[in-house]
């Protein structure tokens, strides 16, 4: 009986987590990351037969991957040369994600060694996905080394659906920096007159928005066909 | 420079109006950048004091590694006095909010709230547990090792919550110190204990019989008798001698009676010349004749 239990519980954990893990996996390809669709869409049977363990409870801390951006995503984000810096580098690098094995809440030294391994193996962002919520002084890590290592944190409740294929939310593309300059002057705007869109909203932290860029929402029109508005992340 | 050689041509405006503006000139510019220095100055003084920097994050690992020596004979009642230093020190600078979240911090390491506990913190099952006291939420009682823990830490918390300050170095400091241990019961033989307790129960005895004039003496206070007891007014209650059957309340004979309205008489329309007249004969009695 109390087996049962176990292995009941354990297949629920089990399909919570390959939940969050395709979920994760459709992110960072959204974001512009290479990644096969091979690696996106794993059967449930693979992914146990790749993280279970002998008792069948899937060890986070085997669940791990990297992805490099993919060229579109290089361009996208390597901001226009200027006379001071005629080769700017891009600002899209290499990004890593990890399911942390912490079942309790996540304290400093969690946070620290997660952006020590970003920071060691020159990962440009670092996505952690958690079981329990972060303590207060872990998040301003998170924030503190915003600078060099883009850390984001996602708990595993948050990525069971992936919110951009539920039918109400519209299409969101993010703008290049160029591709913002061209809005804002076709439209003869200040940054400021867009409407605004906050970086801890969902989508944007699906899309991993940062401040000031301007992401464009496609969404179906009756009488339009397609309608398309701009939003600036703040 | 209005007042130029001769080759400028002569203005045909009166000079008194012309020449006065021009003193006004100087003064404007300086108050102005006097309000704005007095501004920025101003600004600046409640940055530097209202503003207070957050705790870097170094002083929250430090202290969520609290106790540095671990030895049998220490404990979270007998702290080491270097940790005590420390730790006090450091928590002087800290917002409440900033020790609530030192407390999270080591609990997430699985460490007792308390920063000079060595113990690991309980960590009971389920939402709530039923304690001798009465239920408490179990996310409360996991932040502790011991109930003893839990008070020493929030003394410490309500100190911050409501700082007393000292001058320390030229500078007030939040004034904080640690609680004072309950002297510990000796283990006692059990003899010992029983006559302590018919001790005890004596004494509750004679204080039955105290207590009650106690009460009536604070009760007296309260009330403001400022004599005691002695000030009492004596009160007799005497019994009516004649006391009949009610009776219901009767309505005075008379002639008019029918005319009665719940006991009131309408005098509208009953007089004797109304009888003559029309209802609508509303013109005035001198065009009437």
């Amino acid at each position: 009986m109390e087996e049962e239990g176990s292995s009941s519980m354990h297949a629920r954990e089990t399909s919570r987590l390959w939940r969050a893990w395709r979920t994760v996996h459709e992110m960072v390809q959204d974001r512009g990351y290479e990644l096969s669709d091979e690696e996106v869409r794993v059967p449930l049977e693979q992914f146990k037969r790749e993280f279970a363990d002998a008792d069948g409870s899937i060890m986070r801390g085997k669940m791990q991957f990297s992805a490099r951006p993919s060229e579109a995503m290089i361009k996208k984000f390597t901001p226009p040369p200027t006379p001071g810096n005629p080769n700017p580098q891009s600002e899209a690098g290499t990004i890593w994600v990890e399911f942390c094995p912490e079942k309790s809440s996540i304290g400093i030294g969690v946070m620290k060694k997660f952006v020590q391994h970003c920071s060691a193996n020159n990962f440009k962002a670092g996505i952690l996905i958690t079981a329990a919520p972060l303590s207060p002084q872990a998040r301003k890590v998170m924030t503190v080394t915003q600078h060099y290592t883009q850390i984001e944190c996602f708990m595993e409740e948050d990525l069971l659906v992936n919110i951009t294929h539920h039918e109400l939310v519209p299409k969101h593309i993010v703008l290049s920096r160029e591709e913002k300059m061209a809005l804002l002057k076709r439209y003869r705007l200040k940054e400021t007159q867009l409407p605004r869109i906050l970086s801890k909203d969902p989508i944007a932290r699906y899309l991993g928005l940062k401040r000031g860029q301007v992401v464009k929402i496609v969404r179906t029109s009756e009488t339009a066909g397609r309608y398309a508005s701009y939003r600036l992340c703040v | 420079m209005s007042t130029a050689p001769a080759p400028a041509p002569r203005g045909i405006l009166k000079k008194a109006a012309v020449a006065a503006p021009p003193p006004a000139e100087p003064t404007p510019l300086p108050r102005e950048q006097q309000i704005t220095l007095h501004q920025a100055q101003q600004l600046q003084r409640r940055l530097e004091e209202e503003i207070k920097p957050p705790v870097p994050i170094e002083t929250f690992e430090r202290l969520t590694q609290l106790p540095r020596v671990r030895r049998p004979s220490l404990s979270a009642a007998r702290p080491p006095p270097d940790d005590v230093r420390e730790f006090l020190n450091a928590v002087q600078d800290f917002l409440p909010r900033e020790y609530s979240d030192l407390i999270e911090e080591r609990n997430c390491m699985g460490s007792c709230g308390y920063a000079l506990c060595p113990r690991p913190r309980r960590s009971y099952e389920g939402e709530y547990k039923i304690l001798k006291t009465g239920i408490a939420k179990t996310a409360d009682l996991n932040m502790w090792c011991s109930d003893e823990c839990a008070r020493r830490a929030l003394y410490i918390k309500v100190q911050l919550d409501n700082p007393s300050y000292i001058r320390k170095d030229g500078q007030m400091v939040v004034k904080l110190e640690l609680r004072e241990e309950e002297p510990k019961s000796s283990p006692q033989k059990p003899k010992d204990k029983v006559d302590e307790l018919a001790k005890t129960l004596e004494q509750l005895e004679v204080d039955k019989k105290t207590q009650t004039t106690k009460d009536a003496a604070s009760l007296a206070a309260e009330r403001g008798d400022v004599g005691g007891l002695a000030r009492q007014v004596e009160v007799t209650i005497h019994e009516k001698s004649d006391v009949a059957p009610a009776k219901a309340p009767e309505p005075e004979q008379e002639a008019d009676m029918h005319l009665f309205i719940e006991g009131h008489k309408m005098t509208f329309g009953i007089d004797k010349d109304s009888d003559e007249e029309s209802d609508d004969d509303y013109l005035p009695s001198t065009i009437r004749l």
